[in-house]
C-alpha cells in the first residue's frame, strides 16, 4: 500500500544516498517508494519493459520514513537512474539533480505545470491517486446521490447512528488518514487557505482551520458513529477500516482513496460489482474537493537506460499492467483497461481537471509540510490530529477546546519550524 | 588441586593468565590488538567522539533541547532499562524451577532459549498478531471472549514487555541453569554446618559465584533493553507511537527537528544512560574471573517433595506452552492465504501456501535472505579473527593487569553503544570514502559492534586454560602454537562468538536501516517495509518471518549444547 504520505521528508540526497555503489553499465537503477503489493505491481510493469534487453533494470523500495531518517545526514555517493518521487515539491527541490526530460510546451496540463521549473519539464506522472472518495456499501448506507453536500451526509450519518448502524468504519491508527479527513473539509471550505498552508505562508491560526476541526470534531463525536467503537478504531489501521465495512459488514462507509479497490477486490469477498463511491462530500455551494497525490517520474543520470524506461513509463501499456488491478490511475490515457466496477472515467477526468475552483492541481497538504508539522507515526500533524481525534471521540471532550488546543499546537508546531528548527 | 586443604573448601583455584609476571612488555601482544583496535577504534570509538563533540557545540544547549523535545522518549528508554534486570531475575527464578524438573529440562530449556534467535521484528510480529483487539483475529481475545484493545493506550506496554521478555528470558535462564550448576555445593555444606545462614551463604557463595555470569547475561539484555527500537516500530500501532517513543526511535523519527548537535545530544543521552550500568558491571563482574567449574556430581540429588515436583510440573508445562505460542502463531498464520489471514486468525480454517508465494513474488524476499546469509556470515569470520587475537592477548599476553581492566571497561562500554552513537558519522565517512551502503561497510560495522562482547566473553574463557598447557606451548617453536591451543581448547566459546555474531547480524534491523542500501537487501528491512498496513499483509509477514526465523533458529538449537558451554565456561572439558 501506500503509506508514502510521511514522504515530504524525504529529499532526493536520500535516495541518491540509498542507491548503494552504483555505476555499473548496462543497469537502470530505480528508486520507488513502494513496497509490498505496489511494489509488486510495479515489478509487473517492469517486467514488460522492452529495453529489459539491453538493461537490467533494478528496484529498489526506499520506504518512507526512510526520509525521516537521512534528511541531509548521509550525502550521496550514487544516484539511482530514475526515481519515482512522490510530489512535486520533491521536484523543485532538487533541480540540480534532475536532467529535464523536454522543454515546456503552452499546452501542457496543469499536472506538467507542477513539474515545469524555468523552460523545462523536470519529470512525468506515472502514477497518480483520488483522494477524495468515499467508499461505500449499499446495503447499508441505501443509495447515494452523485454528490453529497456536507450537512445532507451528517444528517444521514447521525441518522444511521441512531438506528444502530455505525455509518463509518476509519483507520486512526494510520495518520494520513486523519490528515487526509482535515485536508478534504479544508478544500471544500477554503482552497485559497488550504494553499496557503501548504505554501507556508498561512497562519494556522485563520478561523477556517478552527471551523474545520469543529466539523470534524462534530462529527466523529457522534455517539455510535464507528465501527467497534472509537478505542478500537484508535488502533484500527486503514485497510482494516476497509475490511470492517466490506468484509465484516460493521459499518457502511469507508473515507479513502482509489487505492481502497485493490483492498476491497483481494482481501474480502464482496462482488466487485456492487462496490460503490462518491466524491467527499463538500459544503453546499461550495466546490467540490479533489485531493489528489501522485508518482512523478524523474530521470536523475543521462545516458543510461533511464530516458527510455520513462518513455514506456509513460506509455498506455505500461499504465494497463497495473491499471487492470486497481489502485492506480493515469493521466496518459483515457481510462481503458480499469476494472469495469470501479468506474475509473470520472475520476480519471477529476484528477485530470484538478480542484473546481480553476483546474488547479491540488496535493496533498500534510505531504507539503515540512518540520515540526511533518507527518509521521507519533509526530507532527499525524500527532496532533490524532490527539484531537482521542479527546474528541475517546474521551468525549467537549469539541471547541479541544479544537482550541489542536489550532494552538499546530501553530506552535509551525512557528518553531518556521523559526528555523536546524 | 594439590594445593587444597581441609575441606573442599578451598581454593577456586586462581585462574587468572600470570599477569604481570613478565616484566618487559613484549611486543607480539601488542600486535595482537592491532586489528581489534584499527576496526572498534575507527568503527566505534572516533566516531563516538565526533557525536560527543557535536553534541556540546552549544555548550549544554543541545542537551536542553533534547530533554525538551523527547521527554516522553527518555522516560521509556530508561523503563526499558530499568525492565531488563527484572527480566534477568526472572530469568533466575526459571533456572531455579529448571533445575528442579529433572525430565523436561532439555525440552523446557530449548523452548525457553528459541526466541533468543528470533528477531525482535518478529517477535513484534508474533505479538501483535496475538494481542489484536479483533477477537477474529487476536488469540487472547478469542481465547477470554473479550474485545479488549490490548494494543492501546492501557496495555500496550503490557504487550511490548512481553515481548521482550519472551526473547530475553531464554537467555537468562539457560545462562544461570548452568551458573548454578557451578555453586560449589561442598561450600555450602560447609557454611552450614559452621552455622551460616541463608543469607550469609547467599552472599559470601552464591553471589559471588552467579555474579560473572550474572553480569554477561545482564549486560546482554541491558543491550537489548537499550536497542529497541524495531520491536516499538511494528509491535505499536501508528496511533501509539508517541506514547512508546523510546530515545532511538525518537531521535530517527524526529533527529531533523533538533538539528545535527540536537540528535547527537539525545543518542549520548541514551549511552550515557546504559554506560554507567555498563562500566558498574564491568568494574564488578566482568573482570573478576569466571569461577571454575567442578564436575559435578553424577548422584542425582534428592527429589523434592511432592507437592514441589507438581508444581514444577504446572509450572514448566505452563511456561513451554507459553513460550511456544508465539512461534506457533506464526507458523499456523503463515500457512493461511493473504486474504484469509486478513479476515480471522490461525485456528480458522483456509489453508493455503499463498503466503509464501506472495512473500518471495517479488525477488526481494529471496535476494536479502542470501544477501544477508552471506553478510552475516562474512562478518561472523571476520570478528572471530579480530576477537581471537585481541582475547588471547587480553588473556595470555601477559600485559599490566591494569591495562587489562582498562581495556576490559573499555570493551564492556563499547559493547552496549546503541548503533544511533555513531551512525551519523560513520554515514558521513562512508560517504566520502564512496562505500556508502556497500557490503564492506555493512560488514565492518557488524563486525565492529561484535567485537567488545566478543571479546569480553573469549577472554574470560582463554583465562581458564590450565596454565600448565600454556607454558608447555610456549616452549614449543612455532609462534602460533599456543594461540591455536588455547583457542582450539575453548572451542565452545569461539563457535559461541560466531553463532552469536551470525544470529545478530542476520537478525539486525537498525544497521541496515541506517547504514544499507535497499539493494544491500536486509531481510528484516523487507519484512518491514512489507508491514506497513498490518491487517492485509499479514499473512506475507508471517510467512516471510518464519523463513527467516528458520535459520537463526536452526543454528541455535543445533549448537545450544555448545552455546551455554561457551556463554559460562568457555573452555571444552
Amino acid at each position: 500500500m501506500r503509506r508514502r504520505d510521511a514522504l515530504k521528508a524525504l529529499a532526493l540526497p536520500a535516495l541518491a544516498g540509498l542507491a548503494g555503489c552504483g555505476g555499473d553499465r548496462g543497469r537502470i537503477h530505480v528508486a520507488v517508494v513502494w513496497s509490498g503489493w505496489e511494489l509488486t505491481q510495479f515489478h509487473r510493469v517492469l517486467h514488460a519493459f522492452p529495453g529489459r534487453d539491453t538493461w537490467d533494470v533494478s528496484v529498489q523500495s526506499v520506504g518512507d520514513d526512510i526520509g525521516t531518517l537521512l534528511g541531509d545526514r548521509v550525502a550521496d555517493v550514487a544516484v539511482p537512474d530514475v526515481a519515482l518521487v512522490p510530489y512535486a515539491g520533491l521536484v523543485g527541490a532538487n533541480l540540480d539533480r534532475i536532467v529535464p526530460l523536454r522543454t515546456a510546451a503552452a499546452t501542457d496540463s496543469p499536472w506538467d505545470r507542477l513539474l515545469t521549473f524555468g523552460h523545462d519539464v523536470y519529470g512525468m506522472w506515472f502514477k497518480v491517486a483520488h483522494k477524495s472518495m468515499v467508499w461505500f456499501r449499499e446495503d447499508r448506507l441505501g443509495a447515494a446521490p452523485t454528490r453529497w453536500d456536507w450537512d445532507t451526509w451528517v444528517a444521514r450519518c447521525r441518522d444511521l447512528a441512531q438506528r444502530g448502524s455505525p455509518p463509518l468504519a476509519i483507520g486512526v491508527a494510520d495518520g494520513w488518514v486523519l490528515t487526509d479527513w482535515f485536508e478534504n473539509v479544508l478544500l471544500g471550505l477554503d482552497p485559497q487557505v488550504y494553499r496557503g498552508l501548504a505554501a507556508g505562508r498561512q497562519s494556522w491560526r485563520h478561523p477556517v482551520v478552527r471551523t474545520v476541526l469543529e466539523r470534524l470534531g462534530t462529527l466523529w463525536s457522534i455517539p455510535g458513529f464507528f465501527a467497534g467503537g472509537p478505542e478500537r478504531v484508535l488502533l484500527t489501521q486503514f485497510d482494516q477500516s476497509v475490511l470492517d465495512v466490506f468484509e465484516r459488514d460493521a459499518a457502511a462507509m469507508v473515507v479513502g482513496a482509489d487505492f481502497t479497490w485493490p483492498v476491497i477486490t483481494q482481501y474480502s469477498a464482496f462482488p466487485p460489482d456492487r462496490i460503490r463511491w462518491f466524491p467527499f462530500p463538500s459544503p453546499q455551494g461550495g466546490p467540490q474537493p479533489v485531493l489528489v497525490g501522485g508518482d512523478a517520474a524523474v530521470l536523475l543520470r543521462e545516458g543510461s537506460g533511464g530516458r527510455s524506461l520513462i518513455d514506456w513509463l509513460r506509455s498506455p501499456e505500461a499504465a494497463q499492467i497495473w491499471a487492470a488491478e486497481g489502485g492506480f490511475l493515469s493521466i496518459n490515457d483515457r481510462g481503458a483497461g480499469y476494472p469495469p466496477g470501479l468506474n475509473a472515467r470520472p475520476l480519471i477526468e477529476q484528477v485530470r481537471k484538478g480542484s473546481g475552483d480553476g483546474g488547479t492541481v491540488t496535493f496533498d497538504l500534510s505531504d507539503q509540510l515540512s518540520g515540526r508539522l511533518a507527518g509521521g507515526e507519533g509526530r507532527g500533524t499525524w500527532k496532533i490530529f490524532k490527539d484531537f481525534f482521542t479527546a474528541v471521540a475517546v474521551e468525549r471532550s467537549a469539541v471547541g477546546p479541544a479544537a482550541d488546543r489542536a489550532v494552538a499546537a499546530l501553530d506552535l508546531a509551525a512557528r518553531a519550524s518556521a523559526a528555523g528548527a536546524p | 588441586m594439590s594445593d587444597e586443604p581441609l575441606f573442599e573448601v578451598a581454593p577456586r583455584e586462581d585462574t587468572r593468565a600470570p599477569m604481570g609476571r613478565r616484566p618487559a612488555l613484549r611486543w607480539r601482544p601488542l600486535l595482537m590488538l592491532v586489528p581489534a583496535t584499527i576496526l572498534v577504534g575507527g568503527v566505534l570509538l572516533l566516531p563516538l567522539f565526533g557525536t560527543l563533540a557535536a553534541s556540546l557545540g552549544d555548550g549544554i544547549g543541545h542537551y536542553r533541547d533534547a530533554w525538551g523535545d523527547a521527554r516522553v522518549a527518555i522516560r521509556n528508554s530508561v523503563g526499558w532499562l530499568v525492565f531488563a534486570p527484572l527480566v534477568c531475575l526472572a530469568g533466575l527464578a526459571l533456572a531455579r524451577l529448571g533445575r528442579s524438573a529433572r525430565r523436561s529440562r532439555a525440552l523446557l530449556i530449548g523452548v525457553l532459549a528459541a526466541p533468543v534467535a528470533v528477531s525482535a521484528l518478529v517477535s513484534g510480529v508474533a505479538f501483535r498478531l496475538i494481542f489484536d483487539p479483533n477477537p477474529q483475529r487476536g488469540t487472547v481475545n478469542a481465547l477470554l471472549h473479550t474485545e479488549i484493545p490490548f494494543l492501546g493506550p492501557r496495555w500496550i506496554l503490557v504487550v511490548l514487555g512481553s515481548a521482550f521478555a519472551w526473547q530475553w528470558i531464554g537467555l537468562a535462564v539457560v545462562v544461570f541453569q548452568a551458573g548454578l550448576g557451578e555453586i560449589p555445593r561442598d561450600l555450602l555444606r560447609v557454611m552450614r554446618s559452621l552455622g551460616a545462614g541463608r543469607l550469609g551463604r547467599l552472599r559470601s557463595v552464591v553471589v559471588p559465584t552467579l555474579l560473572p555470569i550474572g553480569s554477561l547475561v545482564l549486560l546482554i539484555v541491558l543491550v537489548g533493553a537499550a536497542r529497541i527500537f524495531d520491536l516499538v516500530l511494528i509491535a505499536a500501532p501508528g496511533s501509539m507511537q508517541d506514547q512508546v517513543d523510546v530515545v532511538g526511535v525518537h531521535w530517527w523519527r524526529s533527529g531533523g527537528d533538533l538539528g545535527y548537535g540536537g540528535a547527537a545530544a539525545l543518542v549520548v543521552v541514551l549511552f550515557l544512560l546504559i554506560v554507567v550500568i555498563a562500566a558498574v558491571l564491568g568494574r564488578w563482574g566482568l573482570s573478576r574471573d569466571w569461577p571454575r567449574a567442578r564436575p559435578e556430581p553424577a548422584a542425582p540429588r534428592p527429589p523434592r517433595s511432592a507437592v514441589g515436583s507438581w508444581t514444577v510440573r504446572t509450572l514448566g508445562t505452563g511456561a513451554i506452552v507459553f513460550w511456544g505460542t508465539p512461534l506457533l502463531v506464526l507458523l499456523l498464520t503463515s500457512v493461511h492465504p493473504p486474504a484469509a489471514a486478513a479476515r480471522a486468525g490461525w485456528w480458522h480454517g483456509g489453508f493455503g501456501l499463498d503466503s509464501y508465494r506472495q512473500a518471495f513474488e517479488s525477488g526481494e524476499l529471496l535476494h536479502a535472505l542470501v544477501n544477508t546469509g552471506a553478510r552475516a556470515l562474512i562478518s561472523a569470520l571476520l570478528l572471530l579473527v579480530v576477537a581471537v587475537l585481541a582475547a588471547y592477548a587480553l588473556a595470555w599476553g601477559g600485559l599490566p593487569r591494569v591495562a587489562v581492566r582498562v581495556l576490559i571497561g573499555v570493551a564492556a562500554v563499547l559493547a552496549v553503544m546503541p548503533p544511533q552513537t555513531v551512525i551519523v558519522v560513520l554515514g558521513r565517512v562512508f560517504a566520502y570514502l564512496q562505500l556508502l551502503g556497500a557490503p564492506t561497510a555493512l560488514i565492518l560495522v557488524h563486525a565492529a559492534f561484535g567485537v567488545p562482547l566478543a571479546v569480553l566473553l573469549l577472554r574470560n574463557a582463554f583465562a581458564q586454560v590450565p596454565r600448565e598447557l600454556v607454558r608447555a606451548r610456549r616452549l614449543e617453536p612455532e609462534p602460533g602454537s599456543v594461540l591455536f591451543a588455547v583457542a582450539a581448547r575453548c572451542w565452545p566459546a569461539v563457535l559461541t562468538v560466531a553463532v552469536l555474531e551470525f544470529v545478530l547480524v542476520w537478525n539486525d534491523f537498525i544497521v541496515g536501516l541506517l547504514l544499507g542500501g535497499p539493494e544491500n537487501g536486509q531481510v528484516m528491512l523487507v519484512l518491514y517495509e512489507q508491514s506497513r498496513e498490518f491487517t492485509t499483509s499479514t499473512g506475507v509477514l508471517a510467512a516471510g518471518a518464519v523463513v527467516s526465523t528458520a535459520v537463526p533458529l536452526a543454528l541455535v538449537l543445533v549448537t545450544g549444547k555448545w552455546l551455554v558451554r561457551g556463554l559460562t565456561a568457555g573452555v571444552s572439558r
